[in-house]
């Protein structure tokens, strides 16, 4: 099944998206990633500043997506790579994220591992180019 | 007086993946190319994905506020009509009143970026320039072409004033020359019509006529540079430019990476210039020549002052940091048989 973005949608998102820009409560500070109308840590902040996140951190949890599990729109990479995993990585600046995860093998990847964001084609859709992040190992 | 530009800080991006010459042994009978090895892009990968693996790294401690000039060089970008210079400004987070410039119609595109980013920053007069260069060249699989054919990046920092290698001289030189590898619009495969003479004469009559017009200019003569990196679409081809032009192999490898990255287009001779940063001492000389088919040269003279910043990898850790993949899963990251 695929969860289809609009392009609108998507053009929305592309300062998280490049860049993990995540947005600071002014109130109590908590980092709000991807962005709310409301501070989803003092329930009150609606005023906020934008804060780019390093891209830095840990594997929290992690799943393989084999074969014919993965949505269409990832089909030309899941056939090129047979499977591929999928990762919910703990950022150094508190925020869990959940991205594909970039050059290793399945075997290679543990909880903890430590990961950076890169820049990728994330899909094609409507002929267009959607990048975005993932994450791979730190050298 | 206008302050001159130099380069203060470099960075290379060379993807993880390798396909080694036993592969297209294998399943060619022969492989074209004398590479060793060459570098592969992942199949997410492209040339604005590896401009921004080589920018993040080349701004890292750097306000990208300060970046007045960006200038990108690529012969693959993704689209045939688009800005793909709005992706890297969004991706790289620089400032939407920025300069761009992009270069994509040869691998001369490389030299060519680096030399307009130049004269733009004098211009401007304040801040720093960005130049990404990247490549992802493609070709038919049963095209002999094809095999040489890898991938890399590079990036360039440009301040003025007080800089780390300034820039001594550039020349250009163009000389029409039909057949020798080209696209045509919308295609998405390299041809070359396979006339030997011609292929040679692509990087001869435009590169030697560049470099010795600049040496001239400059009152210099080969054996005053410790480094020249050319372009490379084959390693032998760009070391008997060299040593056409009077240059040793001695000098030309530092910058000599084609058999184990195979074609890097317009990130070629940049790359090249990468490698030979990463070794290269103070007041040493480096001749930079840039070529692609149509055909057209550049030639750029370079005096190291002192070490340019690199906060990334060295070009030989990006060599160094590699896995081997078979020629079907090659031709699956080419995106040929999915």
């Amino acid at each position: 099944m695929s969860a289809h973005i609009s392009i609108p949608m998507y053009q929305r998102s592309l300062p998280q998206r490049y860049r993990l820009v995540a947005l600071k409560c002014k109130s109590c500070g908590g980092l709000n990633f991807p962005p709310r109308g409301v501070c989803r840590h003092c329930q009150t902040g609606a005023d906020f500043e934008e804060a780019p996140l390093s891209g830095r951190g840990k594997i929290y949890s992690y799943t393989i997506i084999s074969g014919g599990g993965a949505p269409p729109e990832f089909s030309a990479d899941a056939r090129c790579k047979g499977s591929y995993p999928v990762a919910l990585v703990e950022l150094e600046e508190g925020p869990r994220i959940i991205g594909q995860m970039v050059t290793p093998a399945d075997e290679e990847i543990y909880i903890g591992m430590p990961v950076e964001a890169v820049f990728r084609r994330i899909y094609e859709e409507e002929g267009v180019i959607r990048y975005g992040f993932k994450f791979r190992p730190v050298k | 007086m206008n302050m001159a530009a130099g380069i203060v800080a470099y960075a290379a991006y060379i993807p993880y993946f390798r396909i080694e010459k036993s592969e297209y042994r294998k399943a060619w009978g022969s492989c074209a190319a004398d590479i060793r090895e060459k570098a592969v892009a992942d199949i997410d990968e492209d040339a604005v994905t590896m401009m921004v693996e080589a920018g993040r790294q080349v701004l890292q401690g750097i306000d990208p506020a300060g970046v007045e000039v960006l200038a990108l060089a690529s012969t693959t970008f993704p689209y045939d009509e688009r800005l793909m210079a709005a992706t890297l400004v969004n991706a790289l987070g620089l400032k939407k009143d920025v300069s761009t410039l992009e270069f994509t119609d040869s691998a001369r595109a490389g030299t060519g970026a680096l030399i307009n980013a130049r004269k733009a920053l004098e211009q401007k007069g304040a801040g720093l320039a960005l130049v990404l260069a990247a490549d992802n060249p493609a070709a038919r699989p049963g095209d002999e072409l094809e095999h040489g054919l890898g991938a890399g990046a590079c990036a360039f920092l440009l301040g003025l004033g007080d800089t780390a290698v300034r820039f001594e001289g550039e020349r250009e030189w163009v000389e029409e020359n039909l057949g020798v590898q080209f696209r045509r619009f919308g295609e998405p495969f390299l041809h070359d019509a396979g006339i030997k003479s011609l292929q040679e004469h692509a990087g001869r009559s435009t590169l030697i006529p560049a470099v010795r017009s600049l040496l001239s200019a400059l009152d210099r003569r080969p054996e005053h540079y410790r480094h020249a990196v050319f372009t490379q679409t084959g390693a032998r081809r760009a070391l008997s430019l060299g040593r056409s032009l009077g240059f040793s192999s001695e000098q030309m490898e530092k910058g000599m990476l084609f058999a184990e990255t195979g074609d890097t287009g317009a990130a070629s001779a940049l790359l090249g210039l990468c490698a030979v940063l990463d070794q290269a001492q103070n007041g040493e000389l480096i001749l930079v020549a840039g070529y692609g088919s149509g055909a057209g040269a550049h030639a750029i003279s370079l005096q190291v002052e002192k070490k340019a910043r690199r906060p990334g990898p060295a070009v030989r850790a990006w060599l160094d940091r590699k896995r081997y993949i078979d020629y079907v899963q090659y031709l699956k990251m080419k995106k040929q048989i999915l």
